[in-house]
């Protein structure tokens, strides 16, 4: 699965950190899903969503792998 | 989850678990009762002693793996939970792989004389399970941070 959060991030002007204290996980987490080496819960994503105020598709889709 | 222990146990354990293991070696070696056996010239008193610091001693060390294993990272979020998961998946197999190796090994080897080799051998098949399972969780929570 692809995900946008760097650029949502980047457009929101915020860092791995600020980001990783708003939705309560760690700095390491956030690094890991913008590398594409996470996939995060449905909770996750909703949560990510709410915090950029955006859908959930418009900050995850799938790739041709899944 | 609901049975980890608080992140402040991690360092117990770090203390804990290789000073009880050494001071559980030495006993094993009787470097312990020849001290006792040397400073106290009673022969029981001196066995009693040696048997209260080797139970003492592999305790710790049993104490101190389960918190190392057992303790809450500072922010246990899914991720830390999938890490725990794929470590413990990995580390039951290297105990199976483990155990199969030794059968054979004994089978073509050398089998274990008395008892007390098989009572080795199961022990360290335990231990194997959860020093593997300790190792591979904080190796990947080490690449996991660079």
């Amino acid at each position: 699965m692809k995900n946008k959060i760097k650029i949502h991030r980047a457009i929101k002007n915020i860092t791995q950190e600020d980001l990783a204290k708003e939705i309560n996980v760690s700095r390491q987490t956030i690094n890991a899903m913008e590398a594409n080496k996470y996939v995060p819960s449905t909770v996750l994503a909703l949560k990510i969503a709410n915090c950029f105020n955006a859908k959930v598709e418009d900050i995850f889709e799938l790739d041709e792998n899944d | 989850m609901k049975y980890l222990l608080p992140s402040q146990f991690k360092k117990i354990g770090l203390v804990l678990c290789p000073l009880g293991f050494i001071l559980w070696f030495i006993c094993q070696m009787g470097f312990v009762r020849n001290f006792f056996d040397y400073f106290i010239k009673d022969e029981n008193t001196s066995l009693i002693l040696t048997i209260i610091i080797t139970m003492l001693s592999f305790f710790s060390f049993l104490f101190g793996l389960y918190a190392l294993a057992f303790s809450k990272e500072k922010m246990e979020d899914e991720m830390i939970q999938k890490l725990r998961l794929e470590s413990f998946q990995l580390a039951g197999l290297i105990q199976i792989v483990g155990i199969i190796i030794s059968f054979i090994l004994f089978a073509i080897i050398d089998e274990p004389s008395r008892d007390s080799g098989w009572l080795t051998f199961f022990i360290a098949i335990l231990f194997i399970f959860w020093v593997a399972y300790i190792l591979l969780f904080n190796f990947k929570l080490f690449r996991n941070r660079i």
